[in-house]
């Protein structure tokens, strides 16, 4: 089962899209901050991260610049999904190496296209 | 009694010469009649006496010439001469004792009648002597009588040619003294008259030349000094009343400075208590009048009047808009002053006289500085509000998704509809929230337009196909009727397409059935798009604001509203493009949507 890093502070985004995630056969992981966000990718190595811009303790740009300068974790596809919808955050985060940008709100149907083209298919490790 | 008027004073001198000249007539009569009785004495009394003088020197002579004839020749001849001669001479001697006119004459005469008396006696004596006797009656008492006579009678000539020559005399000294009279009247007659004249004229033209310097000073309108006449003729009536206009002149003069005077103390007072900047600028652009809120912000210490304006203020930009004048929304400037940003407004208008033609041009500055703070932060706020809501929509859309789908449990139809409903409004709370967003950033500039060479009839084309089977569903005909191949735009197609989406998309919702016609034109330098419809059309009060946020036709029903934005983020993206919207419509009758942005090539001159 592939699993699936959500990265946000909101309970209901985390409850909502966690569970459309869980249904569509994901196993979801959960992070409510920044800090909790580089620590839970390290730990549980993830094949997707679903990450929120405006976190606590660690914006979104500073989890993606440590995912993607960390060796370890720098092979894990970045999916922003944020309410920042300015094409310098989007432009931003792309040349930070985030592979796609969803402006909330999100659909359904969006996240799980979106998710299913990101998501890593097979892990070396594995 | 004193003569004041000029018209006595004239008639009295001309009165004075008038006697003068009577006066010279009289005396020079006078002195012609004293002259023509010394004339008349002259030649009726002395002349009378010398003839008879003569005449009587004559008869006695001739007498003298008939006793000698007697001495030789026959008698009776001799006596009858000396007989004849003897009445001649009692003739003449009568007259001449008629005419006694000389004291001395009478004796004279006397005494030649004596001796004459004497003469014819010794003749009688003569006559009766003897021829030899004759000789000495003759020489010894005749001749001597003869003589004496003679003498006497010569005397009395000379008695009379010396009256004659003395009355010459006097005639003379009397004409002499008659010319030297005259002379000095009539010498008088015209120094007075002179003096007359020159009195009358100075009369008249002093307090005229008075009167004409008052007159130039007035029409140089020096009001200050009045003409002095003393005096108090018609001539100085005339300066009294002059000088009565004058006083009235001044005082009207004075109301009307003073009146200006306020008035400019008010404008001035005006201009200068105007919290905005206002330049007044003349035809040559040079400042004419410029306040202190103006010279403030531009930091202008010195007199700026009569300079040119760039000379004065450094703003290009400004100086363009003085250029071509107007009240443009557009026309704004930013100036840095003490560290601080600030916007302005300008306005300007052109004072134009009804018969010099264009006067000045008068530019207000209004500081919008406040409002443009107020906008950013009113964007900011929408923004933040927007990006807000965007994480709560999310959780609703999905959860609510989630369910209807079916995801959590069957649901029953009560349920389904009552959450599907729910679900459509969070759908249109997103497009909203979308389009709030989208026009705050097109508001705050934060959307960059991407211009570019965009063929318009290309990029309606493909705007169109998602249309058509929306319109086919709704039995309505879309056609789009191509002016001419290949018009090319300068344009950021992506923006454009959403605009053109939008105005057809609003069209479709509203049009039950009919036709939906998209146009375009090239005009001049400009092309123009238009989407019409044959809908129920835009109540006249709407069709002006029908752009503004949030508004929406009267008649717009419920179902079929969009958020309100559209038509204002349309108006944002023309006007971005320094084009114009608008739309013509009538109500029942339908709409019709026109936009105009720069053909490609002419984008520069539409900026």
């Amino acid at each position: 089962m592939k699993k699936i890093l959500l990265v946000d502070d909101e309970k209901n985004i985390r409850l909502v899209v966690g569970k459309s995630l869980e249904k569509a056969g994901y196993d979801v992981i959960y992070a409510v901050d920044g800090v909790d966000a580089v620590e839970k990718a390290n730990e549980a190595n993830p094949d997707l991260v679903l990450l929120d811009l405006r976190l606590p303790k660690m914006n979104g740009f500073l989890v993606l610049e440590a995912l993607k300068s960390d060796a370890a974790t720098e092979e894990i596809p970045v999916v922003i999904v944020s309410a920042l919808s300015e094409e310098d955050d989007i432009q931003k985060t792309i040349s930070l190496g985030a592979e796609d940008f969803l402006v909330k709100p999100i659909n359904q149907s969006d996240l799980l296209s979106a998710v299913e083209k990101n998501i890593r298919e097979e892990k070396e490790n594995e | 009694m004193q003569i004041k008027t000029l018209k006595g004073k004239m008639l009295l001198g001309f009165a004075v010469m008038i006697i003068i000249i009577a006066g010279v007539t009289g005396w020079s009569i006078y002195n012609f009649k004293i002259l023509s009785n010394a004339i008349n004495d002259i030649m009726v009394e002395n002349y009378r006496s010398i003839k008879a003088s003569e005449s009587m020197v004559e008869s006695i002579e001739r007498q003298d010439s008939a006793l000698l004839l007697m001495l030789r020749s026959p008698e009776e001849k001799g006596q009858e001469i000396f007989r004849k001669n003897e009445k001649e001479f009692y003739t003449w001697l009568a007259r001449a004792e008629d005419n006694i006119t000389i004291n001395g004459e009478g004796e004279i005469l006397n005494k030649i009648s004596d001796n004459y008396y004497k003469f014819i006696s010794n003749f009688d004596r003569f006559y009766n002597a003897e021829e030899d006797e004759r000789w000495n009656v003759y020489n010894q008492k005749l001749l001597p009588i003869f003589t004496q006579i003679k003498d006497d009678i010569r005397g009395l000539r000379e008695l009379n040619r010396q009256a004659m020559l003395d009355a010459q005399q006097e005639a003379n000294s009397r004409a002499n003294q008659a010319i030297i009279y005259t002379l000095i009247l009539a010498l008088s007659v015209i120094i007075f008259s002179l003096i007359f004249a020159l009195y009358l004229t100075k009369q008249i033209l002093r307090p005229i030349k008075e009167l004409e310097k008052g007159i130039k000073k007035v029409a140089d309108r020096n009001f200050q000094q009045k003409v002095q006449v003393a005096s108090e003729n018609e001539i100085g009536v005339l300066a009294d009343e002059f000088n009565e206009m004058i006083s009235k002149l001044q005082e009207y003069e004075k109301i009307n400075i003073k009146k200006l005077l306020i008035e400019k103390e008010k404008s001035e007072a005006v201009v200068n208590n105007l919290s905005g900047p206002l330049i007044v600028t003349d035809k040559d652009s040079k400042i004419v009048l410029i306040n202190q809120a103006a010279k403030d912000l531009f930091s202008i210490e010195k007199d700026v009047i009569d300079e040119h304006f760039l000379e004065a203020i450094q703003s290009e930009k400004l100086f363009e808009y003085i250029k071509e004048p107007g009240e443009k929304e557009e026309n704004t400037i930013l100036v840095k002053k003490d560290g601080q940003e600030k916007h302005y407004k300008v306005s300007t208008n052109q004072v134009i006289d009804e018969e010099e033609g264009y006067q000045f041009t008068v530019t207000l500055l209004e500081d919008i500085t406040r409002l443009k703070e107020i906008d950013n932060m009113k964007s900011e706020f929408v923004s933040t509000v927007s990006h807000e809501f965007r994480t709560p929509l999310t959780s609703m859309n999905m959860g609510l998704s989630m369910v209807i789908n079916g995801d959590t449990g069957e649901l029953n139809e009560e349920q389904q509809e009552l959450l599907e409903a729910a679900y459509e409004d969070v759908e249109r709370l997103t497009e909203l929230v979308n389009d709030l967003l989208d026009l705050s950033k097109i508001e705050s500039g934060r959307i960059e337009m991407e211009f570019d060479k965009t063929d318009i009839n290309n990029l309606i084309e493909k705007t169109l196909e998602p249309f058509y089977r929306q319109a086919e569903e709704k039995d309505i005909e879309l056609i789009f009727n191509k002016d001419e191949e290949n018009i090319f735009a300068w344009a950021d197609p992506g923006k454009i397409s959403w605009v053109i989406s939008n105005l057809v998309g609003n069209a479709l919702r509203y049009a039950d059935e009919g036709i939906i016609q998209i146009d375009t034109e090239v005009k001049g330098r400009r092309v123009l798009i238009s989407v019409e419809d044959n809908g129920p059309g835009i109540p006249a009060e709407y069709q002006k604001k029908i752009f503004d946020k949030f508004v929406r036709a009267g008649n717009d029903k419920d179902e079929k509203s969009g958020t309100g934005l559209g038509l204002a983020i349309a108006k944002e993206i023309i006007t971005a493009h320094n084009g114009r919207i608008w739309v013509e419509s009538e109500e029942g009758e339908g709409s019709k949507f026109y936009f105009y942005i720069p053909r490609f090539g002419y984008q520069e001159e539409e900026k």
